[in-house]
């Protein structure tokens, strides 16, 4: 007997053997997601904790002006404290004239032999400086790679004005500098900027720093209090112009990658749970239409004495064999697609061991939705079928109750074709079939969307935070602060049209129990390089008093406009002010705050100067200004506009991307698959009917027609409701996207709406044809010699 | 048999084999008859003996294996699928023992169908008043009853004029008096608009109603009777 029904089984899987495979594909693509997605999600965050605890990384950072190596002590005896570390770090210049921009770095100072240093370095390539070698140093492999660098590459380096040619002898990895930043940026500049790591007694002679420090890491005791300890670091710093300690949580890598990790998180946890949810919403759907279909046989099996049980398991038997293909499928292609992947992401990460490794829980959780879903739709059918009296599902089924709906009422129907008329009566009458293969295509297509518009919602973030809100084409950077004159002068230097003094300010900001570090920007009076635009698009003006702070700064403190905030300048003579919030503006990128520049430099005590200036430049005539701003000693870093945004849009971007082209793939199979099962399970729900036509005399064309529009009728439906489906998953989506300081908005641009609509209308073109063909095939005399 | 020259049908040698794998039944094995115009033609065999096979085969749904047939002038064995939907939708009305409606017309708007195909096809109304449905016209198929239901397929099949009317047990899934009924009306249409028709049954008391009675067996027609007089639809004894 069970026998027989395994045959049947078999069987049936091989006469639904289009639907079979294009439900198990998007089984397929819903796990395929989940696994590559979290997969890669989480070997990135293992990747970095192995690297963590191998490299040492501390917990406790801070900088300070100088203070004598004795102050090191006191530090280790603060309470929580298991190990200090203390070095000199020193930027420097490199003097290098053929490069594109200016080249800099961070110069280290080497823990001493006997020191019992805690932190450690990866080599990458070549070896560590020898002690009793002076002019050997290591640099961050990111720097090497960067610049091509060799192991005996002469590094010529002015430290302290005293140009030195150093010799690099290896590369290496370090926890603390997985991405390397000039201060004040956001985003690495490799090929410009890095860390080189040297023999402390070197680096101490080039700078007068003999028996002294300027830079400490804590690592704390289990279970100590990371704030108690930063206020006691404060506190035995103060006196030595301590800069403020802060946690991994502020240190510029550490923020950098979290970060990172933090973008990628909605798209590679949250929505590939969607997707799933999706794909296995649509095979219940699949599923219970399939076995509702089975009803004479059902009813056959039962005559002939099957129990209930025995049919139901055949069914479920049935959904089983065709989640379970899907998920092994789907297991397979996510292997494949999560090691793609995090060979991609091996370019923005540089951590030693970062192997693509499928989660068992994914495993598990997708096993259990893709099964669950499939035996749930498959139970829910094959119980009511089952359940029915053998004697009274034998019965011809009973025909489909229709009625008169309000389209008749209107007396619209009369005036239709017959083909129309009774297409429309199809999806009419039977409201809730037509709605579950509308939602289907119409969740399809939403996650399709949500896949798709990141790169809109960045570009539009590149559009408004580098076109309307940054509009300067530069920036110079000067060593301290200048008065205004020098910033005039600069006017003067072919190739810059026009330049505006900001004073830029470290600052602690505070409301209540909540704290962030920011620069303060000073802006000049009047609007120019610099605006300030609010929530509604309009431009505001800067006021002379208050502050005025990007959305994120002031959700971050939990603060609006009238708020008052404290503000702890960390720098110079570290005035503490209350101030009061005047404005909140929309920015995009980056935590930011300014105020009146001329209000700022009263705080701080000063005359007007700026550390900063914001240049536009002529770009008839900027070629080679980078030699001529050299020339002005006061000048430490010229960077361009351009050259940033092309490095936002090659990491910070490119990481989002990658998934964003993985998802939508996934997405337009979903899309396709749903679209054929939807229309290919009504065509064996309606093969009778339109072989009776066919019979009469329909043609084949007629016949295709009355699907075909039935098909329009649901689909086009679902064009508009997947349009409020997917708007709604993209602000759902940006609304949970992590990083504090990047706010995509939500923009859907065109070619995404095309894309998905595209991709729905050639499903649904494609199978059209393919029910087309069907119903050319359709063996009129088989299928009205059996009972329905 | 009759003269064929002024025959509606005219069927020669028709055989039809089904090939299932290594298997090959011989459904049709030589099949000759002649349906003259306006006649009255009851059909009655053993199960399998292929009477399904040649109703199917006559009424364009299927081609023979081989053999020669037929309608008027048409050559219907060369006929392509696009001439062989014409005949169908043109000269033929056929009625199966499941009705065969579309649910989700009603019994007005299934006979009307026909109306799309034909330009002389009676009004639904009018068909449908030929089987005694006049107060039935804006029922669903699920609202009416099996024989109901029957009668509109023959009000269906019958709304175009057909030349041929086909009818594969059309009271095979009815109750003695319904089944009078239906066969009623077919006898009203038969006489009324004297399109040749052919009726399969397994109730040899049909008999009497037709002019001529064919016996099949085994794929071929084993005896043909002529009836002298035809008896009503009151008058069939189940
Ligand atoms: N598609 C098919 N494939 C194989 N054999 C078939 C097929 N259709 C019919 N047959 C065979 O052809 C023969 C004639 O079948 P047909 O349906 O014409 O019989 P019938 O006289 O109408 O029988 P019944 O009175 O039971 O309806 C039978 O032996 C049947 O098994
Ligand atoms: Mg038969």
């Amino acid at each position: 007997m069970v026998s027989v029904l395994a045959r049947k089984l078999w069987r049936d899987l091989g006469r639904l053997r289009w639907q079979v495979l294009s439900i198990a594909f998007v089984v397929a693509a819903g796990v395929a997601i989940l696994v590559s997605a979290v997969g890669t999600f989480r070997s990135l965050e293992r990747a970095r904790a192995g690297f963590y605890a191998t490299a040492h990384f501390p917990q406790v950072f801070v900088r300070l002006t100088r203070a004598p190596d004795a102050v090191a002590t006191q530090l280790a005896r603060i309470d929580g404290v298991q190990g200090v570390e203390t070095r000199l770090a020193f930027s420097v210049r490199l003097d290098l004239p053929e490069a594109r921009a200016p080249v800099a770095a961070l110069a280290l100072s080497l823990p001493r032999p006997g020191d019992g240093a805690r932190s450690r370095l990866l080599l990458e390539w070549g070896r560590l400086p020898r002690p009793e070698a002076p002019r050997e140093v290591v640099v961050n492999e990111a720097f090497a790679l960067a610049r091509g660098m060799r192991p005996g590459e002469r590094l010529p380096v002015i430290l302290n004005g005293q140009r030195e040619t150093l010799t690099v002898v290896g590369a290496v990895l370090s926890a603390e500098h997985v991405a390397v930043m000039r201060p004040g940026e956001h985003i690495p500049d490799d090929e410009h900027y890095g860390v080189i790591w040297l023999d402390a007694g070197t680096l101490a002679a080039a700078y007068r720093a003999e028996g002294t420090f300027n830079e400490a890491q804590l690592w704390l005791a289990p279970g100590a209090r990371e704030d108690a300890v930063i206020g006691a670091v404060d506190r035995v710093l103060g006196p030595h112009g301590g800069y403020g300690a802060n946690g991994r949580s502020e240190q510029p890598a550490h923020k950098f990658v979290d970060g990172e990790l933090q973008e990628l998180e909605v798209e590679a946890t949250v929505l590939p749970v969607i997707f799933l949810g999706v794909a296995a919403f649509l095979l219940n759907m699949v599923l219970a239409r399939i076995v509702a279909q089975e009803r004479t046989q059902v009813a056959t099996l039962r005559a002939l004495g099957f129990g209930v049980g025995t049919v139901v398991r055949h069914y479920l038997l049935l959904a089983t064999v065709i989640s379970g293909a899907g998920w092994v499928a789907g297991v397979g292609l996510g292997v494949l697609l999560g090691g793609g992947m995090t060979a991609m992401y091996r370019a923005f990460f540089r951590f030693p061991e970062f192997e693509f490794r499928a989660e068992p829980s994914v495993l598990v959780l997708s096993l259990a939705i893709s099964l669950g879903a499939g035996l749930m739709g498959a139970l829910a059918s094959a119980l009511r079928l089952a359940r029915l009296a053998p004697a009274e599902a034998l019965q011809p089924a009973p025909p489909h109750a229709f009625r008169r709906g309000w389209l008749e009422r209107l007396g619209l129907m009369a005036r239709l074709p017959m083909t129309a008329r009774l297409a429309l009566r199809n999806v009419a009458g039977r409201p809730l079939r037509a709605a579950s293969s509308t939602v289907g295509v119409a969740a399809a297509m939403g996650i399709l969307v949500v896949g798709a518009f990141w790169q809109d919602a960045f570009e539009a973030l590149v559009v408004h935070q580098f076109q309307r809100v940054q509009r300067e084409d530069g920036s110079v950077v000067f060593m301290d602060p200048v008065p205004d004159r020098a910033v005039r002068s600069l006017e003067h230097v072919p190739g810059i049209r026009r330049a505006e003094g900001v004073r830029v300010v470290p600052v602690r900001m505070r409301a209540g129990r909540l704290h962030k570090r920011v620069a303060l920007m000073g802006l000049p009076g009047s609007a120019g390089l610099r605006r300030l635009v609010g929530k509604d698009g309009s431009e505001l003006t800067l006021p002379d008093h208050g502050l005025v702070m990007s959305s994120h700064l002031a959700d971050g403190l939990g603060v609006g406009p009238g708020a008052r905030v404290t503000l702890e300048v960390l720098e110079g003579k570290r005035p503490r002010r209350a101030l009061v919030v005047a404005a909140v503006v929309e920015e995009r990128l980056g935590m930011s705050a300014y105020m009146d520049r001329d209000a700022l430099c009263a705080l701080l005590g000063e005359a007007p100067s700026a550390s900063l200036a914001l240049v536009a430049l002529d770009p008839l005539a900027s070629d080679g200004l980078q030699g001529r701003l050299a020339r002005f000693p006061a000048v430490v870093t010229f960077s361009v506009k351009q050259a940033m945004l092309s490095r936002f849009q090659d990491t910070m971007m490119e990481i989002v991307l990658v998934f964003s082209l993985v998802l939508t793939l996934l997405a337009a199979l979903v899309v396709a698959g749903i679209v054929y099962n939807a229309a290919r399970i009504q065509v064996s729900e309606r093969e009778r009917e339109l072989a009776t036509m066919r019979v009469m005399g329909f043609s084949r064309g007629d016949i295709s027609e009355v699907l075909i529009l039935e098909l329009a009728l649901q689909v086009l439906p679902a064009l508009v409701l997947g349009a409020l489906v997917g708007q709604g998953l993209c602000t759902a989506a940006v609304q949970l996207f992590g990083p504090e300081d990047l706010s995509l908005p939500v923009v859907i641009a065109g070619r995404t709406w095309a894309l998905a609509v595209g991709v729905v209308l050639a499903s649904a073109t494609v199978t059209a044809l393919a029910v087309r063909r069907r119903l050319d095939r359709l063996d009129l005399v088989a299928v009205l010699k059996v009972r329905e | 048999m009759g003269a064929g020259d002024d025959a509606v049908l005219h069927a020669r040698g028709l055989t039809k084999d089904y090939r299932t794998g290594e298997v090959v039944v011989q459904a049709l094995r030589g099949v000759d008859l002649d349906l003259e115009p306006g006649e009255l033609v009851v059909l009655l065999g053993p199960s399998g003996s292929g009477k399904s096979t040649l109703f199917n085969i006559l009424g364009g749904l299927d081609v023979p294996t081989s053999g020669e047939l037929i309608y008027r002038d048409h050559d219907l064995i060369r006929a392509d699928e696009a001439e062989l939907t014409r005949y169908r939708s043109e000269h033929v009305g056929f009625v199966f023992q499941f009705y065969n409606l579309l649910p989700a017309l009603t019994a007005r708007e299934n006979v009307a169908l026909v109306g799309e195909l034909v330009e002389r096809a009676l009004s639904a109304e009018e068909a449908l008043a030929l089987v005694g449905l006049s107060d039935r016209l804006d029922h669903f198929p699920s609202q009416l009853s099996g024989g109901e239901q029957q009668r509109v397929a023959i009000a269906r099949a019958v709304a175009k004029q057909p030349d041929l009317l086909l009818c594969d047990e059309p009271t095979g899934a009815l109750d003695v008096e319904t089944g009078r009924v239906v066969i009623k009306a077919l006898l009203d249409v038969n006489r009324k608009m004297a399109s040749t028709t052919a009726i399969i049954t397994h109730n040899a008391a049909i008999a009497g109603i037709a002019d001529r009675v064919l016996h099949f067996s085994q794929g071929r027609v084993a005896s043909e009777e002529r009836n002298r007089t035809r008896i009503t639809a009151e008058e069939i004894a189940w």
